[in-house]
């Protein structure tokens, strides 16, 4: 049965079905990186100060042309060191920026980090990443139950990426299959320090 | 039957359902998933957050479907290699629906993706397109204009403010703000601070914090470059931003940069939104396209792959069930034609393939029942058979049976014990071995072939043997047996042999001569003897000397031969008369020393040896008669040893114990002469001597005792010379019960 047309069919599909992935995930041009980052503590508010490279290719220039929003979401994880056991999660938060193109004046739109905030308008899109790829002195306020202990280490960890689940249904299941609309920084670790001007 | 049979088929068919439940409930999940799927598609806003799971599952629920029917297909090829009973028939009807329905399938999905692949081609229309560009554009034009005025005043603001001093400079702003009648107008220093501001309505006594420029827009202004850019302001506003640098007239004063805000008029702002929002529609939609098409590719794609391996596990499914019955049939068949005849079916309901499978059940039951009966009545027959055998064997009559060809087929044991011979080896053989392999029997041969040839009904015959122990009579008679279709049977030969019988009968006829020539004689002797007696009385006297002594001796003659004659005729009657006997307890050993003592006594040259069994039991018997039977055979053997020089009687007493056969033997033996073969066969019989003097009764009546007491006789000469007498008693209670039943 092993050498039977059927069960070798089978095994050739597999072959080139795990072959088309392996591809599929090394065929990734540009992709999003956290230039930099640094943070501190101070007085139970963490600092945090990042540039963030996020190039977008022309696939997804194209579609923010034809005014498909973009999502860019950027994690921020604050981990207490553990040599002994995994990192704890001390906080963590979130942010979401959408970029849109505003055909009429030609600018693109980059709404606030927070809901109510207004929306930020650029007459390039390079400004308009530069602004989102930009923690100036982002804080996070740490609550007095969260424990804080200056003679331990803690992590930051910092993550961006373009969120296909925001897209027009349609698009989802192209964008999933297309290494071009995959990007991602992949979490970076960056020290905490303390007291830091 | 129905009823009884009711539990099996029910668990049968929850059986069924089981095996078809998880494929169903995939089939279900996948048409409920396909559906959402669709909506999402089409923009619901329900299962739009769910499409990327949905299609993951739906991805999944094809790939075990196809898991499922591969193996189920990998199965039936197996089984269609292995030359399973029905695994063709199941891969034919199973290629047959397949192809009846991905023909169809494939057919609606190719027209449906080409019909809507155009159909959405067709939506977007380049007039409608370029219409949406114009209008853009004019609005673009429209707001560029006032853009322009609006730069060109601004201008002329920091024209008029480049050696403003700082001092005052509100009020300046205001009236500036008044005259070329602006919305709002900030005066920024190099840093970005905000220097002065002065905004409609601020005049009113409120203060309204100016609306800052992004930091690109100010580093652009604080260049030297000017900056004019129209913003959207929520959601259906639009503003205009100017940002120009006020290049001071002294030399090392620090650059500032004048921001002019104007917004747009209500109705230049919405109908330029709306411009906006329909143009980023259609270019949404339109960029979409391509996505759309995709995604109803790839929902027709799965539900048309789910609907074609659906229908495929329903062809497997539907084939396996159809060829099911098919395949109990052949195989019941097949197991029939094996000779077994046990097989029942399960019958599936309703169709002409059950009405088949039920009137195979019922075939098999009748065959199974015929098969019984004829089992039963083999092994009647055999039962039979053994009853007749068994019959046959414990018969005391010989039968012997011939197939019409004259082969001997059936003999019993007693046909052996009769004819002496070896039956066995004679099976299948003609009557012509028998009378080859033993010559004594040839006068048997001959007669029965004699009577066969004749063919006769039925026959009787008497047949003489000449024999070692004398002459035997065979009663024979012969029956032929009735043949198939009319032809001629076999015989069947049934003989006895009636030597002993004849012999019964012959004695029987002496005792009744006896008797009545006793009684006819007996009658007249004594009025015989009486006369003589009386002529010699009366006569004697009147005659001379010489005629009364020849009277005397004629009277004395009459008179001793009339006594000689009562002597000889009351032992004929003796013989003749069934004596009376009297039973007791007897010692045979004691009795014959007492009688050999008697014979001891007198003179006489015989020498008498007595071996007597000290382990002899007592018998049950008459003394008296026993003690004649000694005494005669005693006075025949000394009668015959006359002649002997040194006569010798041997008398020996011996005890014959063996399971069912007590008996007591008695030996006398002499070194005489022995019998002449001429009287060696009426030994027994009266008046057979061969001495001159005697009655020539007495071996008759030691014949006559020892059969009253159940016993048997017979006599031999001894290979040495001389004879022999054997006496057979019956040892034990059942002798003596017999003696006794006889006697009463």
């Amino acid at each position: 049965m092993r050498n039977s047309p059927l069960g070798s069919a089978w095994s050739w599909l597999v072959v080139t079905m795990l072959l088309a992935l392996l591809l599929a995930v090394h065929v990734q041009a540009a992709n999003f990186s956290v230039k930099t980052a640094q943070s501190y503590i101070k007085e139970r508010v963490l600092h945090v100060n990042a540039r963030l490279d996020l190039p977008l290719n022309a696939d997804i220039e194209e579609a923010l042309g034809k005014g498909i929003p973009i999502d860019v979401v950027v994690e921020i994880n604050m981990f207490k060191h553990r040599w002994w056991w995994q990192n704890k999660l001390i906080t963590d938060q979130t942010l979401r920026r959408r970029i849109q193109f505003h055909a009429l004046s030609r600018q693109y739109l980059v709404s606030g980090l927070h809901e109510h905030d207004a929306s930020e308008s650029f007459g390039s899109l390079s400004q308009a990443l530069v602004h989102i790829g930009t923690l100036d002195e982002y804080l996070m306020h740490l609550t007095p139950k969260k424990d804080i202990n200056p003679t331990s280490r803690y992590v930051l960890q910092l993550r961006a990426h373009l969120d296909i689940e925001a897209l027009p249904t349609l698009m989802r299941p192209l964008a999933y299959a297309s290494p071009a609309w995959r990007l991602n920084t992949g979490w970076t670790e960056w020290p905490i320090q303390f007291d830091q001007p | 039957m129905k009823e009884a049979s009711f539990p099996g088929q029910s668990q049968k068919r929850l059986f069924r359902l089981t095996r078809v439940s998880p494929l169903a409930v995939l089939a279900v999940l996948l048409a409920v998933s396909l559906g959402m799927m669709s909506a999402a598609t089409q923009n619901s806003a329900v299962f739009g957050d769910l499409y990327s799971l949905l299609l993951v599952l739906n991805i999944l629920g094809v790939v075990l479907l196809l898991t499922l029917i591969l193996l189920s297909v990998r199965k039936l090829v197996r089984q269609f290699r292995a030359r399973v009973m029905g695994s063709r028939l199941t891969l034919r009807l199973f290629g047959l629906f397949v192809l009846l329905s991905v023909i169809p399938v494939a057919v609606v999905y190719l027209f449906s993706i080409q019909a809507f692949n155009r159909g959405i081609d067709n939506w977007f229309d380049v007039r409608i397109e370029q219409a949406l560009d114009s209008a853009l554009a004019l609005g673009r034009t429209a707001l560029d204009t006032t853009k322009e005025d609006l730069t060109r005043k601004a201008r002329d603001i920091a024209t008029e403010l480049d050696d403003s001093p700082r001092r005052g400079l509100l009020p300046t702003l205001n009236g500036l703000r008044e005259q070329y009648g602006l919305f709002e107008l900030t005066l920024f220093g190099q840093d970005g601070k905000v220097i002065s501001s002065s905004t409609q309505g601020t005049v009113r006594g409120k203060t309204v914090v100016p609306d800052r420029p992004g930091e690109a827009v100010f580093s652009q202004a604080r260049r030297g470059e000017l900056y004019a850019g129209i913003e959207p302001l929520g959601e259906s506003g639009l503003q205009l931003r100017v940002l120009v640098p006020v290049v001071p007239r002294a030399v090392g004063a620090p650059l500032r940069v004048l921001q002019v805000i104007e917004p747009m008029p209500e109705r230049y702002a919405r109908l330029g939104q709306n411009v906006q929002a329909a143009f980023a529609e259609y270019e949404k939609i339109f960029y979409l396209r391509g996505p759309l098409k995709f995604g109803f590719t790839l929902t027709l794609s799965l539900v048309a792959l789910s609907t074609l391996l659906l229908s495929i596990w329903a062809a497997i499914y539907a084939a396996r069930r159809l060829v099911t019955p098919i395949r109990d049939l052949a195989e019941g068949t097949r197991a029939v034609a094996r000779g077994d005849y046990s097989q029942q079916l399960p019958v599936p309901v309703g169709d002409e393939l059950g009405i088949l499978v039920q009137s195979f059940n019922v075939m098999t039951r009748r065959i199974q029942r015929a098969q019984g009966e004829i089992t039963r009545g083999q092994h009647e027959a055999e039962i039979q058979r053994t009853y007749l055998e068994t019959v046959l064997t414990h018969l005391s009559s010989g039968v012997l049976s011939f197939d019409p060809r004259g082969h001997l087929r059936t003999h019993n044991a007693a046909a052996h014990q009769i004819l002496g011979v070896d039956l066995l080896s004679g099976e299948g053989k003609t009557l012509g071995w028998l009378s080859e392999a033993h010559p004594a029997l040839a006068p048997f041969v001959n007669t029965l072939r004699e009577l066969l040839r004749k063919a006769q009904t039925e026959w009787q015959a008497e047949i003489t043997l000449p024999g070692d122990a004398g002459r035997r009579v065979l009663m024979v008679r012969g029956t032929r047996l009735p043949g198939l279709r009319g032809r001629a049977g076999g015989h069947v030969i049934v003989f006895d042999d009636i030597t002993a019988l004849i012999q019964a009968q012959r004695d029987s006829a002496w005792g009744e001569v006896a008797r009545r020539l006793a009684h006819e004689i007996k009658n007249p002797l004594t009025p015989i003897q009486l006369s003589a007696e009386r002529i010699r009385h009366k006569c004697m006297d009147g005659l001379p000397e010489k005629e009364r002594a020849t009277l005397d001796r004629a009277t004395h003659t009459i008179v001793q031969q009339v006594e000689a004659m009562k002597t000889m005729v009351n032992a004929f009657s003796e013989y003749a008369r069934p004596a009376p006997m009297h039973m007791q307890t007897v010692n045979l050993n004691q009795l014959v020393q007492d009688v050999v003592e008697l014979y001891k006594s007198r003179v006489n040259p015989v020498r008498y040896q007595l071996d007597l069994d000290a382990a002899l039991p007592v018998l049950q018997a008459d003394p008296g008669q026993l003690r004649q039977v000694l005494h005669n055979l005693l006075l025949n053997a000394t009668d015959a040893l006359i002649a002997t020089d040194s006569p010798l009687l041997q008398i020996r007493t011996h005890f014959v114990d063996e399971p069912n056969n007590r008996w007591v033997e008695l030996h006398v033996r002499d070194n005489g002469p022995g019998f002449a073969p001429s009287v060696m066969d009426h030994l027994f019989e009266p008046y057979v001597t061969t001495k001159d003097k005697g009655t020539g009764l007495g071996l008759a009546i030691v014949k006559k005792v020892i059969e009253e007491h159940n016993g048997t006789l017979w006599a031999g000469n001894l290979k040495d010379g001389g004879a022999n007498f054997t006496i057979r008693l019956p040892a034990g209670a059942a002798g003596a019960a017999l003696v006794r039943g006889k006697n009463v």
